[in-house]
């Protein structure tokens, strides 16, 4: 008996295929832009004076927390950050020096950089204008589990589902070109001039 | 109607086909950077960078760090004086230069110390999960050579390509009436959830 059609392997692989890609479609939209501008770094920096905002200075106020001789810059940041009200990922140069932390707070829209000043318990704390370019990059760039909040521990397994999107968009579509006898020629045309560009690519490059 | 209907199947799919392998590459790399401390492991092991060879070498005079026209060219000097070509960046490293050679498989360094007035050869020690960031990270028009330029315009297919593939994708859901509801919801679902995140982050 032939399955019906509503539940034939090959209506569910179209669905999933569909439903996949309009969940997914804002992320994909991020880095397809997000591609652009990286691939024309020059001519979108060139519409910003040649750069992009630096950070100015916002703040500067006394910081008193006392932090034990033990704790890592990760740590302290963490407190810092929800000290100032800006909580939220963020990143810290490796090997600082003990006396000055930097702490690189990158929200959606918006980056700050705050310097702790252990020894003379204070905080600089600087804000860079966000242009469009840089937050579609941003959001591009962001990834990974480390980070110890909800909200970026739920972006990375979007991420995630992203990949795992990609790699079922290749193997279901494989599937239905070849479901579709008018198209295998033509598709294998396709196909094979992709791999053959990447291949000389690869060997070359 | 049905001639656009089936030209917009024909791209999605055509497109599809053609852009196989950088699909496959930025997925894979991206599983890689999104769980990038089970990977660490799996980086080349130091030295990373493998001595090939030092020798004497006077460049006439050191461009300015603020000067990356200058710097370029005279990066363009010395890899044509070593018989070297291909996409490169420079920057100035005190009163030296650093060149860094892109390549897929093997990435080059060549530092040049002014003062001693000697050049150094390095070879990136190889690591496969390397080459999967290289190939993501690769990206921009400008180093000359038809390659190079191939490679940036592949990115900008593929980018533009998602870009149709979402566009013809649209139109290809909303042709299939049944599917509405829960394409609403998907996508709905997906609209909202980088929405919540974007200010939650």
């Amino acid at each position: 008996m032939n399955p019906t059609p509503s539940t034939s392997p090959s209506k569910l692989i179209r669905r999933v295929h569909l439903y996949l890609a309009l969940f997914l479609t804002p992320w994909m939209i991020v880095y397809a832009l997000s591609g652009l501008v990286l691939n024309h770094n020059e001519t979108v920096r060139s519409w910003y004076g040649g750069k992009f905002p630096e950070f100015e200075k916002i703040e500067e106020r006394p910081y008193t927390t006392v932090f034990s001789t033990g704790a890592t810059p990760r740590e302290i940041g963490v407190q810092v950050l929800a000290d100032l009200g800006l909580a939220g990922s963020f990143n810290t140069p490796p090997n600082p020096p003990a006396e000055r932390l930097v702490f690189n707070r990158f929200a959606s829209f918006s980056a700050h950089r705050v310097t702790y000043f252990r020894t003379e318990n204070r905080v600089v704390i600087e804000k860079q204008i966000t242009p469009a370019p840089v937050i579609v990059n941003r959001a591009h760039f962001r990834s990974g589990y480390e980070q110890p909040y909800l909200a970026s521990k739920i972006w990375a397994a979007t991420v995630d589902l992203a990949v795992v999107g990609m790699i079922f968009w290749i193997l279901s579509g494989v599937f239905m070109w070849w479901e579709i006898k008018p198209a295998r020629l033509w598709g294998a045309l396709c196909a094979f001039a992709g791999f053959g560009i990447f291949g000389v690519l690869l060997a070359t490059l | 109607m049905q001639n656009w209907n089936l030209l917009f199947r024909r791209a999605h799919l055509y497109l599809g086909l053609l852009l196989i392998p950088w699909v496959l590459v930025y997925a894979v790399s991206t599983f890689v950077f999104n769980h990038r401390e089970h990977f660490r492991e799996y980086r080349a092991a130091d030295p990373q960078w493998l001595p090939l060879w030092e020798k004497d070498y006077t460049l006439p005079a050191l461009p300015a760090a603020n000067n990356p026209t200058a710097l370029r060219a005279a990066a363009g000097t010395i890899l044509a004086a070593q018989g070297m070509s291909g996409a490169f960046a420079v920057r100035r490293t005190g009163q030296g230069l650093m060149i860094n050679v892109a390549d897929f498989w093997h990435p080059h360094r060549l530092a040049y110390d002014a003062a001693a007035k000697k050049l150094r050869a390095e070879e990136k020690r190889f690591a496969g999960i390397e080459l999967l960031a290289r190939l993501h990270e690769r990206t921009g028009y400008g180093q000359g050579g038809p390659l190079n330029n191939l490679w940036a315009l592949m990115v900008d297919v593929y980018c533009v390509t998602t870009l149709v593939w979402i566009a013809t994708g649209l139109y290809l859901w909303w042709k299939l009436s049944v599917t509405r509801r829960w394409g609403w919801l998907a996508l709905g679902g997906g609209v909202t959830t980088i929405v919540a995140l974007v200010l939650a982050l």
